[in-house]
């Protein structure tokens, strides 16, 4: 019993700090959700997120990255966003960020223009459809 | 126009008061006005304000910078006059800045810092475009070695006579930015050592103790806890894989230090923009300048790296 509990605990303090990625793609429009932390740890596992979606994408539809719900955000976090908009225009695939705070924070930080990752207003994720 | 007027001039003027400082200062400030230039002055309010009175309506044409905020960071300099100098080059005539990055009040760590500031501005421009920058120090004001070191910086001083125990220019000073130690600071408030799989945990450390480290509000803690994963992540990718970090909390600032076995080559680190679109490195020491009042970098092949950061919590 006092092993489970432990158990519990760790898993919860692991949770705050934990990045869940997942996708859905719809007639062939694509949205990734991100939630959690992204950094160094995380930004290979997004980077073969976003090329799998991209795949599963048709050509000309869009690929629409929801970071809303992302806590923290580093420049190796924002190197695998920068890689994915370069990916996705490489196969006809339009690309759209939509940013939370901690993600617009490293954007102005790192210098990088909002439009080169297609930052679109919080909410839009949902409501483009 | 001599071999001189083709490269970046980097003089410095010694001044005895604040009416010598705007008798020269305008005076080069006009020169350039009269010969078309674009110019720049980058002081303190304190400098400007005469200086916008002496030069009565020609002032509208003079782009002021306020050097208390551009350089309350030392490092934010170079980028600074970066821009200024890419934004003119285009309009075909020369360029010329006042840039008084030292004045009496800056703490003797600001002090290092824009020191070696003054030396990395050679590196910086030495091989880019011809424009000229005149740096005036307080003669009256300022301590005896910071006069002394300005010829070592500087290859012009104009105005008042240098200190006799000058040191002569060094044009390439700037190479060995990153051999002097930070200095102690104490025991430290947390201190451990990381990997890659660490870094959430790391976090999580910084902001538990963001109490400690006089963190207040959400936006301060998340901006110390992004250098400090900034620098974290600079060890595990260049640094051999892991690193050390250390916080304090000092004098106004709350500080991080990660110490790795890697090597800093590049003396404008930190200074230069991202380039997060290539495989090129220095977003993080960059980003830990735009959100820090001081980064000392400390590396050399025998001790490693030592990266400092002072975040400011007034």
């Amino acid at each position: 019993m006092t092993q489970t509990t432990n158990t519990v605990t760790i898993k919860m303090a692991v949770k705050v700090n934990a990045c869940e990625i997942s996708s859905s793609v719809e007639a062939g429009r694509g949205v990734l959700t991100v939630v959690g932390e992204v950094d160094l740890s995380v930004s290979e596992r997004l980077d073969s997120a976003i090329d799998a979606a991209l795949e599963a994408c048709a050509t000309d539809a869009e690929l629409v990255l929801d970071l809303g719900g992302v806590e923290f955000l580093d420049s190796a976090g924002l190197r695998s966003l920068l890689r994915g908009a370069k990916a996705a225009s490489a196969v006809d695939v339009r690309y759209a960020v939509v940013p939370s705070p901690a993600v617009t924070r490293v954007l102005e930080m790192a210098c990088v223009a909002p439009e080169i990752l297609g930052v679109r207003d919080a909410g839009s994720a949902t409501t483009a459809r | 126009m001599g071999p001189s007027d083709l490269r970046f001039r980097h003089e410095a003027l010694l001044y005895e008061d604040a009416d010598e400082f705007v008798a020269d200062t305008s005076r080069f400030v006009r020169e350039g006005l009269d010969a078309g230039e674009a110019v720049l002055v980058a002081v303190i309010e304190e400098r400007a304000r005469p200086l916008r009175e002496e030069l009565g309506a020609d002032a509208s044409r003079v782009e002021f910078l306020a050097m208390a905020e551009v350089g309350r960071n030392p490092a934010r300099i170079i980028p600074a006059w970066q821009d200024w100098v890419a934004r003119n080059t285009g309009r075909g005539t020369g360029l010329r800045g006042i840039g008084e990055p030292i004045w009496a009040g800056r703490t003797d760590l600001e002090i290092r810092e824009c020191r070696m500031h003054e030396h990395l501005l050679n590196t910086a421009f030495d091989d880019g475009p011809a424009w000229t920058l005149l740096c005036p120090y307080d003669a009256a004001r300022l301590p005896q070695p910071v006069l002394e070191g300005v010829t070592h910086s500087h290859p012009a001083v104009l105005g008042a006579a240098a200190p006799a125990r000058s040191a002569p220019f060094d044009g390439n000073a700037g190479l060995a930015a990153f051999a002097a130690p930070p200095p102690e600071l104490g025991p430290p408030l947390f201190e451990t050592p990381f990997g890659l799989a660490d870094l959430p945990m790391l976090r999580t450390a910084v902001r538990e103790r963001a109490d400690l480290l006089s963190l207040r509000g959400r936006r301060q803690v998340e901006d110390f806890v992004l250098v400090a994963d900034e620098l974290a992540c600079n060890s595990v990718r260049h640094g051999g894989g892991r690193g050390r970090l250390a916080l304090w909390a000092s004098d106004g600032h709350a500080v991080c230090e990660v110490r790795d076995r890697g090597l800093i080559n590049d003396p404008l680190a930190g200074r230069r923009r991202p380039d997060l679109q290539t495989k090129g490195g220095g977003a993080g020491l960059w980003t830990a300048n735009q959100l820090c009042d001081l980064l000392l970098i400390y590396s050399t092949p025998a001790a490693g790296t030592a990266v400092r950061a002072h975040f400011p919590v007034c």
